[in-house]
């Protein structure tokens, strides 16, 4: 997993409404929940790692996913069509059958595209126009910093490895290894539970790092009308963050005592864990407790007058922005059917 | 009756349609105070943020960090029990954690019922058999702990009833949890203490 970058302070990217951001998360947790290959989840985890992610700026995440598919498909390209007799005399002619079922194993309108050329070139073509255009208009320079930090590389690599350690496990393809026994499958299974709590831990990360709390409380103001309810809950998104910054200055604290928060430090030394982290955290939760609530007190706050009047919940683009994800979803929910998938090609065939 | 035009930065008193309150009502005798409330809330956020930690600390998801981040959870919910005698604190604790999950990462949602049963049914024994005693508090967490890890295993056996073996790395994945609530029970006397001494927790 990525380092938790806890000592930076959170940024408010352009795309900023909390309820599109919270749409966002709930639809990648959602997506991870409908992914069941573990390449697919890989790829999805490693997305959601992304640096850039953790700013959400829309423009940018659109050129870094941009890029992403674009080399990604020269890559599945390259590894089905290329005509070389020594390295890929296994897939001449078409895609192998661990590619075949890696392709497979994408999302079904990659699939789609990967299994008709000509659509595929087209597609293709039209991505690298436009990010060729980006380049042009200098969108891309400025950055540039994000995609080059390491993000890239980690994700190709990650996903490399991924891939690799999915196909010995299955020993020929990545469908279900035959001749495993039951509690061997299990294991190879257990990896996408991780993988899935892996893309939601990130996708949390992105918005509780990246919300300012007026946006989370006004959003919660408006759905949740119990004011016993709305406070903790409240309270709890409001100082998340500020409690993962005062996490970061315990870490230093204790680097500079040379002690570092390392498994084999917290394994040798658990009492590291406990004094120098979990004990001093609650002295200072308890006594941030009793200010707040005395402040909130002094000002003469009840239950009563708080949150008057509810602001709206949904503007317009938010309407559209859940119109659209909606669509979306039932698109790909229908394009995974093998009867439609069936109809499709007999229809468009290239 | 005092118009406060400074508030919390989620407010917003500056529309004068604002409710104009009085600065003596700061708690009822019904219902709960906003000190109380604000502790739960913010013992919430320490748990969400403690176990983030941890799990990151102790390299992912694996049985160590699941222990250490349960262990974490329990001793958090004994002192919030402690420092907050009410009843209902737990079950109130128990439904917004499982709601800011379900707001962030979209999960925990499925369990809430039985969750909430757990913890009703620990405030009922630590309020009405243990008449709020240090020890009653102890093992009330340590039974709604425990009642949510099985909440988890019946959800995994609704999925996996069909081929029971799967269930396996399951029981994998909770026995650490039940082993962290375990050692949760035992810290979290000694840290009362201290708060206790500390003044931040009355007898």
């Amino acid at each position: 997993m990525p380092p938790l970058s806890i000592t930076k302070s959170s940024q408010e990217g352009s795309f900023s409404g909390a309820p599109l951001k919270l749409l966002f998360c709930l639809a990648g947790s959602i997506l991870a929940l409908y992914l069941n290959t573990i390449p697919a989840l890989a790829f999805l985890a490693i997305i959601t790692s992304i640096r850039a992610l953790r700013h959400l700026d829309i423009f940018l995440l659109i050129k870094v996913w941009l890029a992403l598919l674009i080399i990604l498909f020269i890559c599945l390209a390259g590894v089905a069509w290329l005509p070389s007799p020594t390295v890929f005399a296994a897939v001449r002619g078409g895609p192998g059958p661990g590619v075949k079922a890696f392709i497979d194993s994408l999302p079904p309108v990659g699939g789609f595209l990967a299994a008709h050329k000509t659509l595929f070139l087209i597609v293709l073509a039209i991505m690298a126009a436009y990010f060729v255009y980006l380049a042009v208009k200098g969108l891309i320079k400025k950055d540039l910093w994000y995609f080059v930090q390491g993000s890239l590389f980690l994700i190709f690599a990650v996903m490399l490895l991924a891939t690799i350690l999915a196909m010995a496990l299955s020993l020929s393809s990545l469908s279900m290894p035959r001749g495993w026994s039951a509690l061997g499958r299990s294991l190879v299974y257990s990896v996408m539970p991780a993988l899935r709590m892996m893309i939601s831990a990130n996708l949390a990360l992105v918005l509780v790092l990246t919300t300012p709390s007026a946006s989370l409380s006004r959003l919660l103001a408006t759905i949740i009308k119990a004011d016993w309810l709305f406070i903790p809950l409240t309270v709890v998104l409001r100082f998340l963050a500020a409690f993962l910054a005062q996490l970061g200055l315990v870490r230093e604290a204790l680097l500079v005592r040379t002690r570092r928060l390392l498994i084999l430090t917290a394994i040798c030394h658990p009492a590291i864990l406990w004094r120098g982290l979990i004990v001093p955290m609650t002295f200072q939760t308890l006594k941030t407790a009793d200010q707040l609530a005395i402040s909130l007190e002094m000002k003469g706050l009840t239950r009563k007058a708080l949150f008057w009047p509810r602001p709206k919940l949904f503007t317009k683009s938010d309407v559209g922005a859940i119109v659209t994800a909606l669509i979306v979803l039932a698109v790909s929910i229908t394009l995974r059917s093998p009867r439609v998938l069936a109809f499709l090609s007999q229809k468009v065939s290239f | 009756m005092i118009n406060h035009s400074n508030a919390e930065n989620s407010l917003d008193l500056s529309n004068p349609k604002v409710a104009l309150i009085s600065p003596n009502s700061s708690s009822s005798a019904k219902g709960w105070a906003i000190r109380d409330l604000v502790i739960i809330g913010l013992m919430g956020a320490l748990a969400r943020a403690l176990g983030l930690v941890s799990v990151f600390i102790l390299g992912g998801m694996n049985p160590l960090s699941l222990t250490v981040r349960v262990m974490i959870i329990t001793v958090i919910y004994i002192v919030l029990r402690h420092k907050v005698r009410r009843f209902g604190v737990l079950t109130l604790a128990v439904l917004v954690g499982s709601l800011t999950s379900f707001f962030i990462m979209a999960q925990g949602i499925v369990t809430l019922p039985i969750v909430l049963l757990g913890a009703l049914m620990a405030e009922v024994f630590i309020v009405y058999i243990g008449r709020e005693r240090s020890l009653a508090i102890i093992v009330g967490v340590a039974l709604m702990s425990i009642f949510e890890r099985g909440a988890a295993l019946i959800f995994v056996w609704l999925n996996f009833r069909e081929n029971l073996v799967l269930m396996v790395p399951a029981l994998f994945m909770s026995t650490p949890g039940i082993l962290g609530a375990f050692l949760g029970c035992l810290l979290a006397p000694g840290l009362v203490k201290e708060l206790r001494h500390a003044a931040f927790i009355n007898n």
